[in-house]
């Protein structure tokens, strides 16, 4: 049988393994900012220029510049919004049933702990919250 | 002059990256790691069932850990990702750890002591099926290992003619995976 010691990492072996662990979610995390804040400010530059220059077409009345025409045709098209349409429908669907399981997870769980905690007075737990999300001092 | 249109379309492309950015990052995440732990849920249950009906000791060493395994990969199971399980094995290298699988190692050792062959049939199959669902959880975590899949698919099925090099390389990730989970802290 071997020794608990030779099972286990040191403690500093452990901390620097949390250290690394840490350090990459905060890379991680800064990464996927820069991608969103980066997506945003294109969206935002894209959209200046195109009303710069919609303004001015609407001066020179050039039709086929014309930004505020173009962007109302598309809108108008409503072939293609109904897919957009089904895909946001079925996210804010997907998103009522996660927060129905959580609900129902929340309401079940305690029970279930009562239940089992007569079986086994030792039981131990995942340390999830009562509605099975990660706790926040854990993200 | 600028072409509209292009501008058009690089908003249209912009928008939808983000949205499928969003997507990804945020409600797939979120819906995997949901996925991975009740499945482990329904894995530690059916380990607490084996214990309720006599056939495993609630207070050995081996039902103990096998608990805590569970919990701590429900626990940390959204700190499981492809990139963290990289570093894992980098900073591991770094730290001279060769040993890295050994907690793992240990836990596989406990179950294949278990007396009664039936029982430990059983615990092995809860135990390999965590290793999948958790193997699982990382691929289906990874955009990287997701647009690769049709290639792997293709390395996958040639291997898997002329060697067993997929069995071995699931039991490795496995241990990385496992040792990864017991050694997280809050």
């Amino acid at each position: 049988m071997p020794r608990q010691e030779d099972i286990e990492l040191s403690g500093n072996q452990k901390f620097i393994l949390n250290l690394v662990d840490r350090v990459a979610g905060i890379i991680t995390l800064g990464i996927k900012s820069v991608v969103t804040l980066a997506s945003l400010a294109s969206v935002v530059f894209v959209i200046d220029v195109l009303a710069e220059h919609g303004f001015k077409a609407d001066i020179n009345v050039n039709a086929n510049a014309n930004v505020a025409v173009y962007l109302f045709s598309l809108l108008d098209s409503k072939t293609r919004w109904l897919p957009w349409g089904v895909a946001l429908i079925a996210i804010i669907y997907g998103l009522i049933q996660r927060e129905l399981r959580r609900r129902k997870t929340a309401y079940l769980q305690g029970r279930i702990v009562r239940l089992e905690q007569q079986i086994d007075p030792g039981r131990t737990s995942s340390g999830l919250t009562t509605r099975g999300e990660t706790r926040g001092e854990d993200v | 002059m600028i072409h509209i249109p292009e501008y058009v379309d690089a908003l249209s492309f912009l928008i939808t990256f983000s949205i499928a950015f969003v997507l990804f990052f945020w409600l797939w995440q979120e819906y995997v790691i949901d996925s991975t732990r009740q499945q482990l849920f329904e894995l530690r249950d059916e380990l607490f069932d084996l214990a309720t009906l006599g056939e495993l000791d609630r207070n050995a060493e081996c039902y103990r850990m096998l608990r805590e395994l569970f919990n701590n990969s429900i626990r940390f199971a959204h700190r499981l990702d492809f990139w963290h399980l990289i570093i894992m094995i980098l900073s591991a290298k770094l730290l001279g750890e060769h040993n890295f699988g050994r907690f793992a190692k240990h836990i596989d050792e406990m179950i294949r002591s278990i007396e009664d062959p039936k029982i430990k049939a059983h615990v092995l199959a809860i135990v390999e099926k965590q290793n999948r669902v958790l193997v699982w959880h990382v691929f289906r975590r990874s955009l990287f290992l997701l647009l690769l899949l049709p290639l792997v698919l293709l390395v996958a099925l040639m291997v898997l003619v002329s060697t067993d090099m997929i069995t071995k390389a699931m039991k490795k990730a496995a241990l990385v995976i496992s040792a990864s989970i017991c050694y997280s802290e809050s």
